[in-house]
């Protein structure tokens, strides 16, 4: 095992793009919350959890087909794993629901309830990170504490 | 740190639930003022509340491929409004600012209306304090990752 691939392997990339995505979702929630009572407002979320998922069976599906080689940024992907470390939070306006008479369509407990959920997926991220840097410090102090 | 960015987002909102209150208090205050700078009795106010930041248009993404942000930057009161309906009336002849038939006028402000509008914004206000106790609760176990 090289040192880069201790620093940079593919559950680390992951996390990194998940703890992002859990920022910009606690972004969405909070413009959300901000915007309970704005005449017409619609609520904004985030994709990511799809995405993910929809690029990690793609990488399973391309892992035993032919991927074709790309000598030219012109030429087709032929099976071509997405890289991990790619795969970005898109947001999406929900503006096809009305809530209320003024249009705005903030459901604010289904906006707590993620608020809090949220709040707890991160905290999970964030010890699988630390459990990650505690197997390195495992392997770097050779077993002992 | 975006954490910073969702807490200025929260906060927008709290600045707006102030003086969205502060508004309130004023109607209740003057829900029987018959007196006024402008003349007449107290009109009723309300604020006007808009989006902050960039506006995403239906079904669009609101996010910028390249950047890979999130363009929401809350909410601001973007004037206080004057509620022009009708004042009620009141038949009290005795009252200096009777008109010639004993009616006054009194501020088209219901009670009622303030009170309830006075609860929706503090529990609006409370679930912004609950989205920045959020941030920070993220933002503290952020910096704790690989202790």
């Amino acid at each position: 095992m090289n040192i880069d691939r201790l620093l940079s392997d593919p559950a680390m990339a992951v996390l990194r793009q998940a703890l992002k995505a859990s920022e910009t979702t606690h972004e969405t929630i909070a413009h959300n919350i901000a915007n309970v009572d704005t005449p017409g407002f619609k609520t904004s979320e985030v994709i990511f959890k799809d995405k993910l998922s929809s690029a990690l069976n793609q990488i399973q599906s391309s892992s035993n087909s032919l991927e074709g080689a790309r000598t030219n940024p012109s030429h087709f992907a032929i099976n071509e794993s997405p890289s991990l470390g790619d795969i970005k939070p898109s947001v999406v306006v929900r503006a096809e629901t009305s809530l209320r008479a003024d249009g705005n369509n903030v459901d604010i407990d289904s906006e707590m309830t993620k608020l809090s959920q949220n709040t707890i997926l991160f905290q999970a991220l964030t010890q699988l990170v630390s459990a990650k840097m505690g197997q390195l410090r495992t392997a770097i102090s050779e077993g002992r504490r | 740190m975006d954490f910073m960015k969702s807490m200025a987002i929260s906060g927008s909102a709290l600045t707006a639930g102030r003086l969205r209150l502060d508004v309130i208090a004023n109607n209740i205050a003057n829900a029987n003022t018959t007196r006024t700078a402008q003349g007449g009795p107290y009109r009723r106010q309300t604020v006007v509340l808009a989006p902050r930041g960039e506006q995403v248009q239906w079904m669009f993404p609101g996010m910028d491929p390249q950047s890979g942000e999130f363009k929401g930057r809350g909410v601001r009161v973007v004037g206080i409004a004057q509620d022009n309906s009708p004042f009620k009336r009141m038949y009290n002849p005795g009252h200096p600012d009777a008109d010639a038939n004993g009616y006054v006028s009194l501020p088209n402000v219901n009670t009622v209306t303030e009170m309830v509008d006075l609860m929706a914004a503090t529990r609006a206000y409370e679930a912004n304090v609950a989205a920045i106790g959020a941030a920070r609760q993220m933002a503290q176990r952020a910096l704790e990752m690989g202790k």
